[in-house]
């Protein structure tokens, strides 16, 4: 310091100008520097273009407005490594009246240099105009952003998927309304989530294994099937693919090998006009489950086995090789194959008025309440009292004067500890609360089971209420009522660690809710033999839940069942004089009561659940003719998790299962399933295959 | 801080009965009544069907805020005293202590004294605190505000005290002038002045996240405003002081506040 300062003083008298000077031009220079550098650094729209975003929507890139449709977002990173949030904006409501809302889905992206990842979404895209918005952000910075121009891939009619490497099945293409659409999307980018389906009437596989697919992705199909949907697996001669564990679970059979078929036996089969000239090979099945719709001779052709609500079809021949591929007769065979049911119509087109949401009674009935205005005058009474006697008493006594500091402070702490107690958040929880009405309808021949969710989330103080949760994956979306109303919120959807949905709206008092769906693990295997004798109910309870205050309902007729352990296997007759209570149509919903240790109000929700079902089934009444109900409580599966854990949860879930009443001594003694199909050749009943595959995806999953 | 006669003075005053108590304690009971009008008549589930949540806080912060104002302008005027309270021209004329330190013990006298106000009607706030949202944050800001507000207040007061407190009619109508002058056209032209805006949009359902509210300039221009306007009124009453005590100023002249000013 020293040297450097005698080195300054030793400069002279011109040293000071002369390095004035320099520091001038060096000023000057460095100027130009940064003017040359300016264009040099990248504005930070510029440094987003190392991040690519490519889309497909929806199967091969077409998708039916107005349905959930699977999206398939890749990224590419082409800088640095990135670390932030995949989030596609989707625009829903009526475009017509500008009642727009906003759904965000948004997903932790990680992304190395140089390197590339596919995530799904499930969207429901509603309408056309809007485009998809794509974005990659890394806080609040947007790294890249995409616009997927829907318009371009729009198809007004029910897509029939094929999964092969060569079959064609073009003729099944129909433009008309409620008509076919054919598609042959690759299986890597099959749904995810069963829900993905949506716009899919059926799915045709031929000549590859659905070993391919994740686990998830299986999964998704199992539960698509399970809940209604159709699978149509073509034989060939490569049936090897056909014994692979994920098919042969699902396939009413198992190929044991090829058999010979002449032409003019699959011509009595089919049809005259199939044009055979020489011997065809079909796949040999041993025993199978279900009923074979089409038989040449002992030979099955199709064979078709009901998983759920849903079937799953066998063709033994291959459809796409000769002489089917030829035949014009192919694309009848198909429809009466797969007897499609008639597209359903979209809720919100529906001309009945939606009914109210059952989380208002919930409330209702779970919520602590403000404390009463009595307890409020008492207690400010109280306080206003005490401070005037102390005022009183301190005029007086004079001499005590610690009695008089004791009472200018006494009360007011007293109280102000007491307001806390009885009027604070031990009392009156503070901060967000979750809502969640559920609806479990277990299918039959099926571990699986629909639930239907009303969730809500509010807060007595204002802020973001992300609720993290657990226990189902449902499609989540503002309710049908929100809609027709036009005030639907904007929400965000996110997968991670957790999944989450978050409103948008932060106020406090505000309910915020949402209607969901899912099929669920839920194995509840009942058999209903309506005897001479009377009634008898086998029931296998494998949901790993108890069901409380079970009731079944069968022709008129109601019988208190009580609580079913998880795990317990009961079978029970009922005589109708001596356990029945005779009901009507309607009136066996006043039967329920609410679960243990619950208030009455809490049967408002119930109501509402049936109500709504009770609509749903118009047509065939509820539980319907030949049908037994049996219907309980159980534990809700949505549950907060993550970092809502503490959230108070207000929940009911009511079980719904709707069973065939066997007439007779049919399988009797057996856990049967809900559904037997009339005229099966086989035992209908789901193999320990399908249970096993089913019971290891969601194990994995 | 008790080296100060001042403070002490305060201190002693309000382990003590008086005039000066029983009169906020008519202000609690507005207060208490306040709270018992605004406590919500329904329950949640209305609550959350309405999407209203009940405005108990800031109708109890509201009111505690305007009877603190006028208990400190009343106090400032000397309207009311804590028992062995002296008066402020008693200090600066019968004392050898300065005019700044007289002013340093009265405006932390008043603050004491404004903390033990908040503390009586702290079982008030607690009651009407989780019901409305229940958000620390945004109640440390309105209680911050209603202080310096006091704080104003009591300085306004003092300030009418020492230049027309000896005509008693024309100070008791000033005093009260002043709150309405305050709180009606002043806060209504300028809403960022206004207490009653303020209250609103730290503790109403306008705010988007209460917690988020310490971010919204408003609330920063509010209490910096509350404290200019005090700094100003600090000086002019230092000067007041100052004056009186050199003798410069008639103790009945009324044109003394506009010297002080001036000068």
């Amino acid at each position: 310091m020293v040297a450097n300062g005698d080195m300054v003083t030793g400069q002279g008298r011109g040293a000071p100008h002369r390095a004035r000077g320099l520091q001038s031009r060096l000023q000057r220079l460095a100027d130009v520097f940064l003017l040359l550098a300016l264009p040099c650094v990248p504005p930070p729209t510029m440094a987003a273009s190392t991040v690519d975003i490519a889309a497909v929507v929806g199967f091969t890139d077409t998708y039916q407005p107005g349905r959930w449709t699977p999206l398939n977002v890749t990224v590419t990173n082409h800088g640095g490594d990135v670390a932030g949030e995949l989030e596609v904006q989707v625009t829903g409501g009526d475009e017509l009246r500008n009642r727009l809302f906003l759904t965000f889905n948004r997903r932790k992206l990680e992304l190395h240099r140089d390197s590339r990842k596919t995530l799904q979404f499930t969207v429901f895209l509603q309408g056309l105009s809007h485009p998809l918005v794509i974005r990659v952000r890394s806080g609040e910075r947007v790294l890249a952003r995409a616009e997927i121009d829907l318009r371009t891939r729009v198809a007004a009619e029910r897509l029939v998927l094929v999964l092969s490497r060569d079959a064609d099945l073009d003729y099944l293409n129909d433009g008309a309304a409620n008509g076919l659409r054919v598609l042959y999307p690759h299986p890597e980018l099959l749904p995810v989530h069963w829900r993905g389906y949506d716009a899919v009437a059926a799915i045709v596989v031929h000549g590859i294994s659905l070993e391919r697919l994740s686990g998830s992705q299986f999964d998704a199909l199992h539960k698509w099937i399970a809940q209604g949907g159709i699978l149509a697996v073509s034989g060939g001669p490569d049936y090897a693919l056909l014994r692979s564990p994920r098919l042969s679970a699902l396939l009413p059979g198992v190929p044991l090998g090829m058999t010979r078929m002449d032409g003019s036996v699959l011509q009595r089969a089919f049809s005259a006009s199939l044009d055979v000239s020489r011997p065809v090979h079909v796949n040999r099945l041993g025993t199978f489950r279900g009923r074979a719709r089409l038989r040449a001779g002992t030979v099955p052709l199709i064979v078709e086995h009901a998983l759920g609500l849903g079937r799953v079809l066998y063709l033994t021949f291959d459809v796409a090789g000769y002489p089917f591929d030829r035949w014009n007769g192919m694309r009848e065979l198909w429809l009466d194959s797969l007897r499609l049911p008639p597209a359903p119509k979209l809720s919100l087109s529906a001309p009945e008025p939606v009914l109210a949401s059952p989380l208002m009674p919930l409330i209702r009935a779970q919520t602590a309440n403000f404390a009463s205005h009595a307890t409020v005058f008492y207690f400010l009474a109280l306080y206003l009292g005490l401070l005037l006697a102390g005022y009183g008493l301190s005029a007086r006594q004079t001499r005590r004067r610690w009695l008089a500091s004791l009472w200018s402070w006494a009360p007011m702490v007293l109280f102000a500890a007491a307001a806390w107690l009885l009027f604070g958040p031990t009392v009156f929880p503070r901060g967000a609360n979750a809502v969640a009405a559920a609806l479990i309808e277990p299918f039959p021949d099926s571990i699986y089971a629909r639930l239907a969710l009303d969730v809500g989330v509010y807060s007595n103080r204002s802020g973001a209420l992300r609720l993290e949760y657990r226990g189902a994956e449902p499609v989540l979306y503002p309710t049908r009522q929100a809609q027709r109303d036009g005030n639907a919120e904007n929400w965000v959807f996110g997968e991670g660690p957790q999944r989450f949905l978050e409103p948008l709206d932060r106020r406090r008092y505000v309910l915020h809710q949402l209607e969901g769906e899912d099929v669920i693990t839920f194995n509840l295997n009942a058999s209903v033999h309506d005897e001479a004798a009377g009634l008898r109910l086998v029931l296998d309870n494998a949901s790993g839940r108890t069901l409380k205050d079970l009731w079944l309902v069968f022709d008129g007729y109601a019988y208190e069942l009580g609580s079913i352990e998880a795990g317990a296997r009961v079978e029970r007759g009922f005589v109708r004089r001596t356990h029945g209570l005779e009901v009507g149509e309607a009136p066996w919903k006043r039967l329920l009561k609410p679960p243990p240790g619950r208030p009455v109000q809490t049967m408002e929700p119930t109501r509402i659940l049936l109500e709504r079902k009770l609509r749903e089934m118009r047509e065939s009444g509820y539980p319907g003719r030949g049908h037994a109900l049996l219907i309980g409580y159980t534990e809700n599966p949505f549950r907060p998790a993550g970092a809502s854990a503490g959230w108070p949860l207000q929940e009911q879930a009511l079980i719904a299962f709707r069973v065939a009443a066997l007439p007779g001594n049919a399988a009797a003694g057996k856990a049967g399933k809900g559904l037997l199909e009339p005229g099966n050749v086989d035992s209908d009943r789901q193999s320990p295959g399908v249970r096993d595959a089913a019971a290891g995806a969601n194990r994995r999953r | 801080m008790r080296s100060n006669p001042l403070v002490t003075e305060v201190l002693v005053g309000i382990t003590r009965a008086g005039k000066a108590l029983l009169d906020y304690l008519g202000l609690l009971v507005l207060q208490a009544v306040v709270l018992f009008l605004w406590w919500p008549k329904v329950g949640v589930a209305e609550m959350l069907e309405s999407q209203h949540g009940p405005h108990t806080l800031a109708a109890v912060v509201m009111a505690v805020g305007v009877t603190m104002a006028y208990f400190s302008l009343r106090a400032g005027a000397e309207e009311v005293m804590l028992p062995g309270q002296h008066g402020l021209r008693d200090w600066a004329l019968a004392t050898p202590l300065g005019p700044g330190r007289v002013l340093r013990g009265y405006l932390l006298g008043q603050l004491i004294h404004s903390l033990y106000l908040l503390a009586l009607s702290s079982p008030l706030l607690l009651m009407a605190f989780t019901v409305s949202g229940g958000e620390w944050i945004a109640l440390a800001w309105c209680l911050a505000a209603v202080l310096i507000q006091a704080m104003f207040y009591r300085l306004c007061g003092a300030i009418t005290h020492l230049t027309i407190g000896q005509h008693r009619g024309e100070s008791y109508f000033a005093v009260r002038a002043i709150l309405l002058l305050m709180y009606v056209p002043v806060g209504w032209l300028v809403p960022l002045t206004s207490p009653i805006a303020f209250t609103s949009r730290a503790l109403g359902e306008s705010t988007a996240a209460q917690s988020e509210f310490a971010s919204v300039p408003g609330a920063w221009v509010f209490l910096a405003v509350y404290a200019g306007m005090s700094v100003l009124a600090a000086i002019v009453l230092h000067r007041l002081l100052a004056r009186a005590r050199r003798g410069m100023a008639g103790p009945n002249d009324g044109a003394a506040f506009g010297k002080a000013v001036a000068s």
